[in-house]
This record gives structure tokens, sequence and C-alpha cells, in this order.
């Protein structure tokens, strides 16, 4: 039993910021900030959804004159690591009682019924809020697919956090605030570190592990993104156990004799990518490590104490919680949670700019406030930032960001490395890669949407 | 050659790590009897402790060396053996294989409370990170000489041992004869806590040394599952020679380091095979290698009881046990089901450990395994329909279940001759085997002659599960959670009565005695081979059709589901429960698939929710994860189960039908004010529980007379050792006997006098005599 998720453990750590790391789109998505107090009538860039009104009417399930309730939550109970993206509950804890504070949505307060899907749980928490509630919003389970069909099979429309398996990712009934379908790749990293590293990324090789199911499906994308920026792949043959390996040196010594200068890594922060890295280093081979944005944490950071991890360059879609002091709306997320003794990261924001973009959405439905309108108006919505934080997306289209952002951790600190003004991000249309149908894991309809669980009795946009 | 030398230095390193860790398994098995599977998670927890020593309390590394190696890990084995081990002398193997899996469950869980598994932890090798030399051109680190060197050194000294110092001499003493030994004035259960203190040590060695090889960053599960590697190399010794130990070890060591030198990159399988060749090389060994007669076998008589219900008896349980859940159901929401459901799930597949372990006393370890094969077959060749709409169907069941029989068979007709733990080792070998390798078949390959894509456990481009429907046949569609329930119980019903049934005819008998004594069964012309054969097969089909339920009712299964961790915990549950008992299984199952997942969850909800005291309610959360461990660690003193203490005081309420009734009426009631919703779901459950655990009691308090009595009655062979021989009891021992006929009138009417006189009890005595005394000392 101690193992029993370990693996989903790691699904969750890699393909959970799979979403995070989804890149923007045009230019400039975040310019400087005003201060970091703005009223509390807006979040950063956004006018806040939130405030008295007079929205009235039993229009659906878990909608009444006076509330609506919606479901979210996360991992947290998970016996093996406890406390798993608690970050993304307790963003939307902080956002709920921020809405209600002023006046709910046109004056419907926000009930919020706090789900830990505790890996395992994952289906029976989704029957429960099959009975219950309005719409799942801002939600993060890591075993997603597993309850796809009871969601589907209930029209349990959401707008989650974060999604992870392909059946999910290209959803019916699902809007993502920073999309990660299974067939487009925000692909900005392999152009911008192609430019900047052009002697590197001339031998890359992806650190491959036995476990399959989550970080080598994103490798076989990550390769064929990077290959198209122009990276050259050198296979150097390793592959190493997720649970762990005795010994890394060995593996050192193939990457230093297939002579790779870029690693390229999807797996997250932890004894197996440190123990790796460490041997590494030992044999005195300084590759640059390129890595997903579920990398960038604290874990990450407060590891690199002897300075391994110099070299480590993120790739992120997100304005850096560093930034905070120039950007309203990360200073505005990190107080919120803060004032409700959460936990704050990247993972938050992102289910931050998910609960936004429901509640906007909610707001506009107004008395009419039922499944059907938050899909039809969900599927128009094609310029988001969450208030700025983070580079814009196309929930409505279901395509992630066109833009990126590279971070580089220096010591125990990440910073912004490029572009070098803080803030902004690199965009460029090219850096949307189409990832060819092999890949995908599922198969799609002509709207792009996962055919698995499909039904008639599906509510499409109209 | 520059490669070969250098992967050849790998290997022995490598090597080197697990002949310690592997000589300290030898060395406590030997002198005590009992395998220790929890020697991993001493060296994890060795490691940890290091740390924290080390990182944590800036000691400088002699001292943190001293204290660790030197104080805590021998103390932390004397404890182990002194508190726990000793306690388990006659007790069956799975018994003691339970208590040592409990152990390192417990210590697991205890180092994730400790040390949260979110933050990480680095050990820097001795002499730092750079510190290396050169040997004939290939770089090795200065730690990795010193592990070498600490390896060789332990050898030696462990030779030295055992054969110059008298105490070493002893210790071999042990191992042939204890009887012996304690004639010559030695104190056998000394050595014993002197070997285990020695072996802790060596597994905490083996922890501190093999962290900064592996990257220095902790992670318990990772260590834990690497020094289990090392029970290859301790089989190889035959569990009791060190010296072949450490060949075994070496050759795993060199083994593994060539594996990944060597393999083609093309072999999309060699790290797979890589990862698990440590479990190949122990199933290989296991049958390969000829086995010392096992200890322990030659108990006559184990502490284990367990009373064999009649099939009618079954039956109606079986019918209330459906009549229970569906009234149940009644009180649960939709979610509930589903985890209920998983619970029942698991308790079919517990059955099959009923009948292999407590019927006919073989042990397999990896019984949720044997639910994956079965899971496999029908996803490939039983699922019908499309997206929401898909089933699997019964077809694609009996096919899995029959294909996972055979599997059975396949496993465990080489291991024929192994029984106990040899048997189990060979199952665990191939439960982790199936994980390690064939689950994690997710690339498609191309099958030669039909050339169609194939992968085992895929559902398609390289995601590593699957998605498993539910079954339908004909009107019956276990979409529907209530049918689901209902259907999983009464299946679990209907096998629970087939193996009361099974238990009860010859062949059942045969099981019992091939169980009891397989040389007496063989002597009296008994086929062991087709016994242990049928009755394997039997099992895995069991465990086969629980492992499909098990994952129709998740939905979704990935290698995880089918862990050798979840065999062993549904393992202990069971035991805990009563591994004899369909309803040991049923308790068992149910708690390893709900119970504790439950209340953790529960624990973890009201901290996050309550902050004020979130410390207690995280504190209750991380202390509710340590109980499996701590009651399956119990199962020592308690060797027969809970089920069969349970059962027992109840027993004692046969003959009292007015308590029985009066529980049955509060229970009623109970059950209307809940379903109208006046009294909470938890405070039903929790008061239902108090009532079942306690109605026992209240007939007893309500009947002094009979408690007296009872507390009273002294076998009637034991009569007179500790009180006086008086008038009284000669009477009652000439009335038990049935001499009173005999005697002549007058000289029964003084002993009827005295006999009043004396017990105090009356004619109440005469017309009940010795009745409940008598029947004890029998059963």
């Amino acid at each position: 039993m101690v193992l029993v998720a370990a693996t989903v453990l790691t699904a969750s750590a890699c393909n959970s910021n799979r979403g995070t790391s989804s890149t923007g789109s045009t230019s400039a998505g975040v310019t400087t900030a005003t201060s970091a107090s703005s009223t509390s009538s807006t979040f950063g860039t956004l006018a806040s959804p939130c405030g008295p009104g007079s929205a009235h009417g039993a229009t659906e399930q878990g909608v009444t004159d006076t509330s609506i309730r919606i479901g979210y939550g996360d991992d947290r109970g998970f016996s093996q690591s406890p406390g798993l993206d608690q970050e993304m509950g307790d963003a939307v804890t902080a956002l709920i009682k921020w809405c209600n504070d002023q006046g709910g949505i046109l004056g419907r307060k926000i009930v919020g019924d706090d789900y830990d899907a505790a890996i395992t749980q994952v289906n029976t928490v989704m029957q429960q809020a099959c009975k219950s509630d309005f719409m799942l919003v801002g939600e993060g389970f890591a075993l997603d697919e597993a309850a796809e069909s009871t969601r589907i099979g209930c029209n349990l429309a959401a707008v989650p956090g974060f999604t992870v398996g392909p059946d999910v990712a290209n959803a019916p009934e699902m809007y993502q605030a920073v999309p990660n379908p299974v067939d487009y790749l925000p692909a900005s990293v392999y152009y911008e570190v192609a430019k900047l590293f052009p002697q590197d990324v001339t031998a890359f090789d992806a650190l491959h592990t036995t476990l399959t199911s989550a970080t080598e499906v994103s490798y076989a994308k990550d390769i064929l993104a990077a290959q198209a920026a122009g990276w050259k792949l050198a296979n150097c043959g390793v592959k190493i156990s997720y649970y762990g390996e005795p010994n890394y040196t060995p593996f050192a010594q193939k990457f230093q004799a297939c002579g790779a200068k870029t690693i390229y890594n999807d797996l997250g922060p932890g004894p197996v990518l440190f123990g790796m890295m460490t041997a590494n280093f030992q044999l005195g081979l300084k590759p640059l490590y390129v890595m997903e944005t579920n990398d960038y944490t604290t874990q990450m950071s407060s590891w690199n104490t002897s300075g391994i991890g110099d070299n480590v360059y993120v790739r992120d879609a997100f304005v850096p919680l560093e930034e905070a002091d120039i950007n309203p709306a990360v200073a505005k997320y990190v107080s919120l949670v803060a004032a409700t003794g959460g936990k704050v990261s990247q993972l938050g924001q992102q289910a931050a700019s998910s609960f936004l973009l429901w509640a906007t959405e909610a707001k506009a439905c107004g008395s009419t406030l039922t499944r059907q309108c938050m899909i039809n108006d969900l599927s128009k919505v094609h310029n988001w930032t969450g208030g700025g934080l983070h580079a814009p997306t196309d929930p409505g289209n279901n395509t992630p960001p066109q833009c990126g952002m590279l971070l580089k951790l220096t010591g125990t600190t990440f910073s912004q490395y490029y572009p070098s003004t803080k803030g902004q991000f690199d965009c460029n249309p090219e850096y949307l890669f189409k990832i060819p149908q092999s890949a995908w894991g599922t198969t799609l309809n002509s709207d792009r949407i996962a055919t698995k669980f499909l039904s008639a009795s599906v509510i499409k946009p109209q | 050659m520059h490669l070969f030398l250098t992967y050849t230095i790998f290997g022995l390193v490598l090597g080197g790590v697990y002949a310690i860790a592997a000589s300290g398994l030898v060395l406590t098995y030997n002198t005590s009897g009992i395998f220790n599977f929890a020697h991993g998670a001493e060296a994890m927890l060795g490691a940890f402790l290091y740390w924290e020593v080390r990182y944590g309390w800036g000691v400088p590394t002699p001292l943190a060396l001293i204290l660790v190696l030197g104080v805590f890990g021998p103390l932390m084995g004397g404890l182990l053996y002194l508190v726990i081990m000793r306690g388990l002398r006659n007790t069956a193997e799975v018994t003691k294989v339970v208590v040592t899996v409990a152990l390192m469950l417990g210590m697991l869980y205890l180092s994730e409370w400790f040390w949260n598994p979110q933050t990480d932890r680095t050990v820097v090798p001795f002499f730092g990170i750079t510190s290396q030399v050169k040997i004939l051109g290939a770089d090795v680190t200065t730690h990795e000489l010193i592990a070498l060197g600490t390896a060789v050194l332990i050898g030696l000294g462990l030779r030295l041992f055992f054969y110059r110092l008298r105490i070493g001499v002893a210790m071999r003493g042990a191992v042939d004869d204890p009887g012996l030994l304690e004639l010559n004035g030695h104190n056998p259960e000394r050595i014993a806590a002197l070997s285990w203190a020695m072996g802790s040590f060596l597994a905490v060695l083996a922890g501190v040394l093999l962290t900064p090889i592996s990257g220095g960053a902790l992670q318990a599960n990772s260590l834990t599952l690497l020094v289990i590697d090392a029970f290859a190399a301790a089989v190889f010794g035959r569990l009791r020679s060190i010296p072949r130990t450490y060949i075994g070890a070496l050759v795993l060591g060199l083994a593994a380091s060539y594996v990944l030198a060597y393999s083609p990159k093309t072999w999309q399988w060699a790290s797979n095979f890589r990862v698990s060749l440590p479990m190949i090389v122990l199933f290989v060994v296991l049958i390969v290698l000829p086995q010392d007669r096992l200890r322990g076998a030659s108990v006559a008589r184990t502490r284990e009881r367990a009373h064999l219900p009649s099939v009618r008896s079954a039956v109606i349980a079986g019918a209330a046990l459906v009549v229970v859940v569906v009234l149940l159901r009644q009180l649960m929401n939709d979610s509930d089901i589903t985890t209920i459901t998983l619970g029942m799930t698991f308790a079919v597949i517990a059955l099959s450990l009923t009948l292999l372990t407590g019927y006919a006393g073989e042990m397999n370890l990896a019984a949720v395994s044997f639910g994956a094969i079965a899971t496999m077959v029908s996803y490939h060749i039983g699922v019908t329909g499309h997206g929401l709409a898909s089933r699997s169907t019964l077809w694609g069941i009996v096919v899995g279940v029959i294909v996972t029989a055979v599997v059975g068979a396949v496993v465990s007709l080489p291991a024929l001759r192994l029984r106990g733990l040899y048997l189990g080792l060979a199952t665990m070998a191939f439960g982790v085997f199936l994980t390690d390798m064939v689950l994690m078949d997710s690339n498609p390959h191309r099958i030669p002659l039909i050339h169609t894509k194939f992968s085992l456990f895929s559902g398609g481009a390289g995601i590593n599960s699957l998605v498993i429907p539910p079954l339908r046949i004909g009107p019956l569609d276990l979409h529907d959670g209530t049918t689901f329930l209902v259907t999983a119980t009464v299946v679990f019903a209907v096998l629970g009565i087939g193996l009361v049934a099974l238990r009860n005819s010859s062949y059942g008998r045969r099981l019992t005695a091939m169980k009891d004594s397989p040389a007496a069964s063989a002597t009296l012309g008994q086929s062991l081979l087709r016994l242990k054969l049928s009755v394997f097969m039997l099992s895995a089909a069991v465990a086969g059709l629980g492992g499909v339920l098990m994952s129709m009712a998740l939905g979704s299964v990935t290698p995880d589901n089918f862990s050798i961790f979840l065999s062993l915990s549904l393992l202990m549950l069971t035991v805990v429960a009563g591994i004899s008992y369909v309803s040991g299984a049923l308790m068992g199952g149910l708690l390893s698939g709900v119970g504790f997942a439950l209340i953790v969850s529960t624990f973890h909800d009201l901290a996050s929710r309550h902050g004020s005291v979130h410390g207690l309610f995280s504190f209750l959360a991380s202390f509710a994860t340590v109980t499996p461990a701590l009651i399956g660690i119990g199962v020592g003193r308690n060797p027969s189960g809970s089920v069969h203490d349970f059962v027992d005081s109840y027993r004692s309420l046969r003959h009292r039908p007015r308590v029985l009734v009066g529980g049955g009426a509060v229970e009623a009631v109970l059950y209307v004010l809940s379903l109208t919703n006046v009294l909470g779901h938890w405070w039903f459950a929790i008061l239902t529980s108090v009532l079942v655990m306690f109605l026992p009691l209240v007939g007893q308090m309500s009947d002094p007379a009979r408690r007296e009595q009872e507390a009273a009655a002294v076998p009637l062979e034991l009569a007179g050792i500790d009180s006086p021989y008086s008038d009284g009891l000669r009477a009652e021992l000439d009335r038990a006997l049935g001499i009173e006929d005999l005697l002549p009138p007058e000289r029964l009417a003084r002993s009827r006098r005295n006999g009043r006189r004396s017990d105090g009890s009356g004619d109440r005595s005469m017309t009940e005599p010795l009745g409940a005394g008598v029947g004890d000392a029998g059963t």
C-alpha cells in the first residue's frame, strides 16, 4: 500500500504542471504593475466578477436564489504525500472568501465543497459532486481519468485547475484557464533555448524513467517539439528506475559517453532527479538542464545549496511568484491565500485563474445561470490572462499559450532569465507545436473533443 | 576494457552493500527462525536518523556514525527482539511473516510521520561530493571505496566472529540445537537478542552507506525496496551461509551493472528487466537451489486455533451479510457505496488467502498480483461497447479467472517442493516481477505473425493504465452502484459458503491434514503435489475474480493498484482478523479496502477544516496510518485473529436469548433513527460498533452467577493443584468420573454434604456439573 500511488504522485507532479507549463501567446502579456495593494474590486487587471446584485432562480442543480454550490479540491489526503497539491484547494478557498466578502456573484453567495480525492478516492469524490454541485471549479485531481466517465455521465461541467488524463485534457463540458490539450504543445522553451544556447542543443537527451505513464508520454511529445525547433537528439540509452537507483554514476557515464550537452527533464523534483544530477556533477558533467514547470518549486530551489543545479532552466507561462512586487495579480493571489492561511505556489495561481474564469462567466450568465449558459459563454473566451497571472490563453478553443519565459535557478532562488525584462513573455505563433496524432493517447473528433466518453447527452456549446 | 572495468567496479560496490544487508538478514533468521521483512525498513530508518543527527542536529560525522551505528542500530534490533520477536515462538510461518511485514509498513509510515516526504534531505558522501580516485583509469569516489572496504571487513569480521569467538560459536550452536546450547550454560534468548542487534546494525550500516551512493537524497520507499533486493542474495546463501550470501550479493550487483552496460538501446524492456532482476534471481535461486529444511517447520503444535463452522451456519451468515449490506445501503450516499464495494472486492481477494493459508497452510504474498492477470485478460478479450456504454462481459471474466488459475499453477508448480516461507518468497518475487516488468509493458509491440500492435498493460499511446468498465450479464448491469455492491456481496457470500463447504468436505480435511503435518499426510497416501497444485490454482482463481471486480470498482487501474505492498497489507489485515475464517477475510478485506484510508482522510479533512485543533487532528491522522501496522505487530500475541476472539465472546451469549433480542432491538431502533435522519450516519456507525463490541460484556455482567462459576471453574485435571484437595473436590471428581453410582449410599450422602459446604454454589453445581469447565479444557 505504501507505493500504491507513488507513481500516480509523479503523474500529478508532472502532468499537473503540464497545464502550468503551457506557454503564453501575445507579446508583453504582463506589463509593469502598480502597487501590490490594489483595491478589492479588481484582481490584477481583471475587474472583480463578484459583488452584490439581484440574480435569482434555482436554475440548475446547486443554484438557488441566494447561493451557488461548486466543488473544488485536490489530493491533499494522499497518505504517501500528505498535502499533495493542496495549494489548489487553498487558492479556491481563499478566492471564494474574497468573492463572498464582496457579496457573492450578483448577490448569490458561493458555497464551496472542498473535496479531497486522496488520489485513490477520485471516483468517490466525483459521485458526491455529481449529486450536489453546480460545477467543478479549479480542481486538480491527479487520477482524473478514472472519474471522467462519472463526471460526463452526470454532465458535471468543469473549469479545472489542471487536467492529467488525455481524455480529460480534451474532454467535453470542460474549459481550462490554461489549457493543456493532447494535440498542441506550448513549445516556446525549445525555440528560446535553441536561440540562447545554440551549441548546447546539438546533442540533447531526455531523462527517461521506467515510469511510462506520465513522463514517457510527455517526452514523446517534447522530443518531437524540440527536434522541430532544431535540437539534435543524442540517444544515450539512459532509463532510470522511477523508484530510485542504488547508484546513478553508470547513467551519468552514459550521458558522458554519448556527449549529451542538454538534458531535458519532465520528472518532478525529488531523490531520483537529484541523485542523477549529483552523479553528473561528480563526473564533471555539466549539461544544460531544461525542465518542465513542475520543477519550479521550493523543493527544487532549496535543494540547490551546493550549486549543482545552477544550470537548470525552467519553462514557465506564469508570472513567477518572485515577481509579486511588480505584478498586482500575483501580489493579490499571494495576499489572499496568505490571509486564509493557505499554501502558495504556481499550481495555486493556476487554480485561482480557473476560478476567476468561472466566476466571470457565472456573472455574465446572471439569472440564467445554467451549465448550458456557462458552456456557451466559456467557449467564447479566447483571450484570458487571469488578471495578469499568466500569459494569454485560449480556453474557448482549448489551445495553450503561444508565449513563455525561461526561469533560471541560481543557488536557492529562481529568477526570470529570458526575456530579460521582468514580467515579460516571449511570444510567437510558431511556438504552438501541433502534436502528431500517434502521440495523443486518445482519439479526437473534428471538434478536437476526446471521443472516449462522448455521448449524445453531453452539453455542447450553442 | 575501460567500460568493462568501470561497470565491474560499480557492480562490486553495489554487491558489497547488498552483502552487508543480506548478511544481517541471514544472521537474524538463523538465530530466531524469523525472516525479517522489515530489514529494509530498518536500513531506511537508520539512514534517516543518520541524516537527522548529522545534518538536523549538526553533529560531526564520526560522532554521528557512532551514535547511529553504534547505539541506535544495535538498540533497535535488541528491542525488536525482546519486545516483539521473542513472542513469536510456536506460531505459524505466516504469523511470523505478517508481524515483520507489519513492522516494515509501520516503520515506513513512521518515517513519513517524522520526516515529511515533501521535504528533501541530502546526505553528502564521506569526504565530500567530489572526492574520488582513479583506479586503472576508472573514477571511483572515496565513498564507494569505503563502502567496498567495509563490505570486505564485515565479511572477514563475521567469519572470525563465528569461528574464533566463543559467543560466535554459541550463536552457531543456537542454529543447530538451542536445547543443547542451554544445557551447556548459554542463554539462547540472549544470543538471539545479540544477533538481532547485530543484524540491525548491519541493516543500518547498509542504509548509511547506500544513501550517498544513490545521490544522497533520502526517500523512504525506495531505500526500503533497495534492501529488499538483497533477499535474493540471502536466499542464495540458503539463509545460513554468510560466504555464499556474499557470493550471491556480488553476482547480483555485477549482473545489474552489466545488464545496464551492455543491453542494446533497442531493448525497450531492458531497464524494466534490470529493475526486476533481483526478484527474477530470487525466484530462480529458490527453485534451483536445494533448500535446507525450514526451521520452525518442526513445531509440533502452533498457537493458532480455529473453529470450523457448519455449512448450514455459513449459509445463514451469508444470507445475513447480504441482508445487512442491503439495509446499510439505505443509509449510504453513492460515494460510500463505491468505497464499500471496493472493500467487498478486497474481501473476495482475501478469501483466496483463507483458502490457501488458512485451510492449506501454504503462503501467497502476492494475492493482488494474481488479480492483475485476470484484469489484463478481461480487458483484452472481454470489453464490448464504447465510451460510457462500454461494458465488461462475463466471458472475459471467466477466461480471465481460468488464465489466472493456470498462471497460478505455472508459478506454483516449480515452487511446490518449497514450503512456507520459501513458497511465500517465491510468490513475492513473482508479484514484484509482475508489477515491475509485465504491468510496465505499455509500449505497443508488433506481434510477428498477425502483424497487429499489442501491449499488455496500456489503454493506448503508451499510457500505463487500463480502464475497466463495469460488468453486464443480461439484465444485471454493474454500472449502477447499488447493483454492484449487492452483486459483490453476493459473490463474496457464495464463495464464502463454498469455501466452508469445501473445508467440510474430504478435500478440505485433506488440506488440513497437509497443513498440520505434510509428512504424516504423505505417509497416509495423500498426494501432496496434487493437493498443493489444486489448492493453489483454486486460490489464484478466487484472487483473479476478486482482482477483476476490484478493477471494475476502481474504474481505471495502474500498475500501482497491484503493488506488492497492497498484497502484503491485505495479508496482514486478514491474518489480524483471522485468516482461517471466511469472516476474517471479510473483515481483512473491508479494513484494507475501506477502513483505514477512510479514517485517515477523515482526520486530514478535519485537520484542514479546523485550524485551531489542526495539530490534534493531523496527529490522529498520522497515528491512524500507523495503526494497522501496530495491530499487525500485535498479531504475535493473538495469532488466531480477532474474529476468533469475537466469535468466542458471542458464544457465551448463545444461551442468553434475552440479551441477544435486546441487542437486536436496540440496533433496530438505531437503524430506524438513522434512516429517518434523526441520527447522523457517523453516529449510527459509532453506536453500532459500541453495541456490537459490548453486547457480550453486557451478557456476562447481567449473569453474575454464571460469570462467577466460569471464573471459579478449574479444569478437572488441574484441580487440587492451586487449592487444597478438599472433600468437596473429591466429591466433584467422583461425580465427573461417574464413581457416584458405584459408591455405597452413606458415603455418597457424606460426600454430597461436603460438596455443598465447600463449593458454596449449592444444588446448582449438581445439576450442571462442571460442564463449562470441562468443555473449555477440551476446546
